[in-house]
């Protein structure tokens, strides 16, 4: 065993390597703590989605009677999504479309939902047909505008999640930032 | 698995390194030096951190890949059933090609520059689907769409019951986005766009058949696939004029007239005695078709005994000695040959 060094790591370089391992620890947690909270986001837009697609669903089976069609809201306030109490609406009918909370769904610490046109809550009205009620877009002479929802953390300053409600379709899609104009969507 | 071996090819490679320069070393027994353990350090987080990029990145991918294939299915099927439904309540299915002109993308117009075109009834706004290039659609459109090409639809909203909105102004809605562009423009009739009309009858260049389906064909550009489908009027196909006698609910000097269950389309069977007959309680609103027994090539068509040409407001129908003269005319049903009728532009 002659010759093997009997020297201990000195208190410097210990401090030195302890600092290191924070540093590069503090820049891991940070990033997965931000791809968390993106993945929350995107759970909390995944399921609105998928809410939206059910409402649809029950609209063109249930809804074949004239005058009836499958009327949701979208509560920012409350993060909620749900069946409207009006009288003609489908997913209202027994067995109700329960109401989805979409920050406990997403399991996101805070959400943050706007529109790009409208007022809390949103309307969002599927006819038999399964598409989306003219009113419940936005209209400028002859065009019909879809209308999205932006789904952000609060306070919104990272990357935000884009729902587009068209007139037969619906997407997904992102923005960087709140300040940023437009959403992308995934490009076919 | 692969991931793990990486792994641990990384942190051997940190440690055969290490050992190397260490065998190497005259100070080689006595253990690691700090800044060696440091450099092998460094070493295996920056191979780790590039395998995690790697593979996130990867999972990044993949799932955009799969939320745009659904995307691109749900927009299909939703356009499809569309067009499934609104070609069913009408009367009328036109094609841009061969019988309407296509040249221009003009956005808001449903008479020329449109491959398909569906007509409720004669008084209401019809409803026609095209291909146009993003930079035709209107610039607060245009940055929410990729493009190339976007399937559009021209035609009165909805309202909430599901019911279209005859009464209220037609309007653009992009229905599909991501059409391919395979010609030089995208409303090009053998473009990402495609349809072909189904014909009852011969065609020939003197006259406009009545066509009740169309084959619809529409291209994605990524992926490059096809998707196919077929739509088709509820009115139903024109019946045998012989068979009209027993559908009939008026049944007088005139001849024969019967609804369909819809009231879109009423059929008529004239007489075609000696006498002229004229039929002229017939309605706009509809879909009127008149039944002749005998081939096309036996009638002389008019506007009025024996001048003019036969159009929508008037046509006038005789042969030998008998004739009929009709108003509203959208269709002339012969033995071999149906028509449609238009008024002259």
């Amino acid at each position: 065993m002659r010759g093997i060094s009997r020297q201990a790591f000195t208190l410097l370089e210990l401090m030195v390597t302890v600092a290191v391992i924070m540093i590069v620890s503090s820049l891991v947690i940070r990033g997965t703590y931000t791809y968390l909270q993106e993945q929350h986001l995107r759970q909390a837009a995944n399921e609105l989605v998928s809410y939206l697609l059910t409402a649809r669903g029950r609209a063109m089976r249930d809804a074949n009677v004239s005058g009836k069609a499958c009327e949701v809201q979208l509560d920012a306030a409350t993060s909620t999504v749900g069946a409207t109490a009006a009288a003609a609406n489908i997913c209202n009918d027994p067995p109700a479309l329960p109401a989805l909370n979409l920050l406990a769904a997403s399991g996101a610490a805070a959400l943050t939902i706007t529109a790009s046109s409208g007022n809390s809550p949103y309307l969002i009205t599927f006819t038999r047909s399964g598409t989306v009620a003219a009113s419940n877009l936005s209209s400028s002479a002859a065009i019909t505008l879809p209308r999205i929802f932006y789904l952000s953390n609060s306070p919104a300053t990272q990357m935000q999640r884009c729902v587009m409600v068209d007139l037969s379709s619906l997407r997904i899609g992102w923005r960087n930032s709140p300040s940023t104009p437009l959403c992308t969507y995934n490009a076919y | 698995m692969h991931i793990d071996a990486c792994r641990n090819r990384g942190v051997i490679k940190a440690f055969t390194a290490t050992l190397r320069s260490a065998a190497t070393n005259s100070a080689a027994q006595h253990g690691f030096t700090l800044v060696e353990l440091l450099v092998g350090v460094a070493l295996g987080s920056i191979v780790m951190s590039g395998l995690g990029a790697l593979m996130m990145l990867s999972e990044v991918r993949v799932s955009a890949n799969i939320q745009r294939n659904l995307d691109v299915k749900d927009s299909i099927n939703r356009a499809t059933d569309l067009m499934r439904r609104e070609a069913t309540f009408s009367s009328i299915i036109e094609a841009g090609s061969p019988f309407l002109p296509i040249g221009a993308t003009t956005l808001d117009d449903c008479e020329g520059a449109t491959p398909i075109r569906f007509t409720q009834r004669r008084n209401v706004n019809p409803i026609c689907y095209k291909a146009v290039a993003v930079t035709d659609l209107p610039a607060v459109y245009q940055p929410i769409y990729k493009g190339p090409c976007v399937l559009v639809r021209l035609g009165p909203p909805y309202n909430p019951n599901g019911d279209l909105d005859s009464s209220a102004a037609s309007n653009v809605q992009v229905l599909i986005d991501g059409l391919a562009k395979p010609r030089a423009s995208c409303g090009s009739p053998s473009g990402a766009f495609r349809v072909s009309l189904g014909s009852l009858s011969l065609v020939t260049s003197a006259t406009t058949p009545i066509n009740r389906n169309a084959d619809i064909t529409i291209t994605m550009a990524s992926p490059p696939v096809s998707y196919g489908f077929s739509v088709r009027s509820a009115s139903n196909p024109a019946y045998d004029g012989n068979a009209l006698y027993d559908k009939c609910t008026t049944l007088s000097e005139f001849g024969c007239a019967a609804p369909e269950k819809n009231f879109v389309t009423y059929h008529y069977k004239p007489f075609m005695n000696s006498t002229t007959e004229e039929i002229s309680n017939t309605t706009s609103s509809k879909e009127n078709l008149f039944y002749f027994k005998h081939p096309y090539s036996e009638y002389t068509l008019s506007a009025d005994s024996g001048t003019g040409a036969c159009t929508y407001s008037q046509c006038y129908v005789s042969r030998d000695g008998a004739a009929v003269k009709m108003i509203n005319v959208d269709g002339l049903i012969f033995a071999d040959k149906e028509i449609r009728v238009f008024d002259a532009p």
